[in-house]
């Protein structure tokens, strides 16, 4: 696959804080369109707070990080919906919108990020439905879902506005290893057609059944399997 | 109901907006307010009763001619501080014959067994409108009255007006605090229930702002509910209010005669638009609060 020379992410001597306490120091790395990158990590080593500085949900201000075209630093609060509307999200716990249905959650978004023409709405839910393999599931609940749905709902959602990257923050912690791989097959699938993928997993499976490049954080830096070899396992001391 | 079917109806319930409760709790908050209105509305009647019912005496004098009693009658029909009840100014004149039979009524004593001569004078009754009942504006009417040829003297019981208007100013003082704490605790009380309602649909809301929507777009169905369930709440709590206003005409006597019918349907048409100012207050409050909190602080 063919990348441009401009990375979706760039990362430079970025300082990653959890509750005003850093938790990754001296970050430097990049991420190219359609690339596939596995981010690895003790539990509590600081994987979900890099994500969430990426899509903004945690403050950054020390260091240079710019994802998407928009910079981190100091980002104003009416800037992060644009920017997230730029990236799609995949949550653990997957932060659907429970009191409306699956299509509901769908539309939510498309009007929420300035679609207005129905006819457009009603085919793009029907594309990204598909693409997940959950066209028959527009009118069900979300509760009505089993988890593997529902992650693969929440991934309909991140792919509707053709996002050119995909912040996935353990997508498959909560599900079992047959829906894990379903997901990831998913994953691959999205990643073939030139969203690059970002994705937070505990799942060493994947890491050998699926090789792409890691990042992992250890002792609050960060290593890329890109640059040096290393091992994916972690001593728990 | 199969057990099957009880956790999946449980679970839909989990975090849902509890639109019943906070129907019900604005109606009653702007029912109280509504009542608290036509109490106040009412009472101020009464006070306008009681202060259009002091009488001012004008006493004549004894040689006074017709031609000249009729122009001061003249003179005091077109004050501005005479009372008109359905268009008639209330002046009364009463001549000294029927002076006189008034005062033996009242007192027993018939001095025309030993006074040839009726010492009693003839006067008008003045009713004054109930702006000019105070004992300032009396007794500069009283003087300007007092002024005018054939004017033997003009008297009021003043200390029985200075305690009616002192009378009145304390119960409206006591009424408009009441007012004002009623209000007050029936804002804090809506506000309270819209703020609760929407703390069950924080992370909902925090689940739109993840995906991209921005903070209007996220308030603007939240806002506009809470302003509908006000508007709703404040129709119904007026339709009520109104109800009980016509029950209340008919079975208790008198009270009718208090009937301020226009104040009484604009004070329970404001509950409607009263409801949806504080529904729009309370909810962009709330939601705002919750679009600037973080994860821990939600939780």
């Amino acid at each position: 696959m063919e990348f441009s020379s401009e990375p979706i992410i760039s990362v430079k001597d970025a300082i990653i804080y959890q509750d005003e306490i850093p938790v990754l120091e001296k970050l430097n790395f990049n991420i190219n369109k359609g690339e596939f990158v596995y981010l690895i990590g003790k539990t509590g080593s600081g994987k979900s707070s890099l994500l969430k500085t990426l899509y903004a949900d945690l403050p950054f201000n020390h260091g240079e990080i710019n994802i998407v075209n928009h910079h981190l630093k100091n980002i104003k609060k009416k800037d992060i919906p644009f920017l997230r509307r730029k990236i799609g999200v995949i949550f653990q716990d997957f932060q659907l919108l429970y009191d409306r249905s699956v299509a509901e959650n769908l539309i939510f978004v498309m009007k929420a990020t300035g679609w207005k023409d129905n006819a457009k709405i009603k085919s793009r839910l029907a594309d990204v439905l598909m693409r997940v393999g959950l066209s028959s599931s527009g009118n069900k609940m979300p509760h009505q879902l089993s988890g593997g749905e529902q992650q693969r709902v929440v991934v309909a959602r991140a792919l509707i506005n053709e996002p050119a990257i995909l912040l996935a923050d353990e997508p498959t912690g909560n599900l079992d290893p047959e829906i894990a791989e379903e997901i990831m097959n998913l994953f691959k699938e999205i990643n073939k057609s030139g969203t690059a993928i970002f994705m937070a997993t505990h799942n060493h499976i994947f890491l050998n059944k699926h090789p792409a490049r890691v990042l992992k954080i250890e002792n609050g830096k960060m290593l890329d399997s890109s640059k040096e070899i290393f091992s994916f396992s972690f001593k728990y001391v | 109901m199969s057990d099957s079917l009880k956790p999946s109806l449980r679970k839909k319930k989990l975090g849902s907006y509890p639109y019943f409760t906070v129907m019900l709790s604005i109606t009653l908050a702007l029912f109280v307010i509504g009542l608290f209105s036509l109490i106040f509305i009412h009472a101020q009647k009464l006070s306008q009763i009681a202060q259009e019912n002091i009488e001012v005496n004008v006493i004549l004098d004894k040689t006074i001619q017709e031609n000249q009693r009729k122009s001061i009658e003249k003179i005091l029909l077109a004050q501005p501080y005479i009372l008109k009840l359905n268009n008639t100014p209330q002046v009364k004149y009463i001549n000294a014959e029927e002076a006189k039979k008034i005062f033996i009524k009242n007192h027993g004593d018939d001095f025309t067994r030993v006074l040839q001569d009726n010492p009693i004078h003839a006067f008008f009754i003045l009713r004054i409108q109930h702006q000019y009942s105070d004992s300032s504006s009396l007794s500069n009417i009283a003087a300007q009255i007092e002024k005018l040829d054939g004017i033997k003297e003009v008297y009021y019981w003043e200390d029985l007006i200075t305690k009616v208007n002192k009378n009145i100013k304390i119960i409206s003082i006591a009424l408009g605090s009441f007012a004002i704490i009623l209000l007050v605790a029936s804002v804090l009380l809506i506000n309270n229930t819209i703020k609760l309602a929407l703390y069950s649909q924080r992370f909902l809301i925090r689940s739109m702002q993840l995906v991209g929507a921005t903070k209007g777009f996220i308030q603007k169905p939240f806002i506009v509910r809470a302003c509908l369930q006000g508007l709703m709440s404040g129709a119904f709590a007026g339709a009520l209010l109104f109800g009980l206003l016509n029950f209340a005409y008919r079975e208790i006597i008198y009270l009718a005669d208090l009937n301020e019918f226009e104040s009484s349907i604009i004070a329970l048409c404001i509950l409607p638009v009263a409801g949806a100012i504080i529904g729009l207050l309370s909810s962009l409050r709330a939601v705002t609060k919750y679009l600037n909190m973080s994860l821990d602080e939600l939780y």
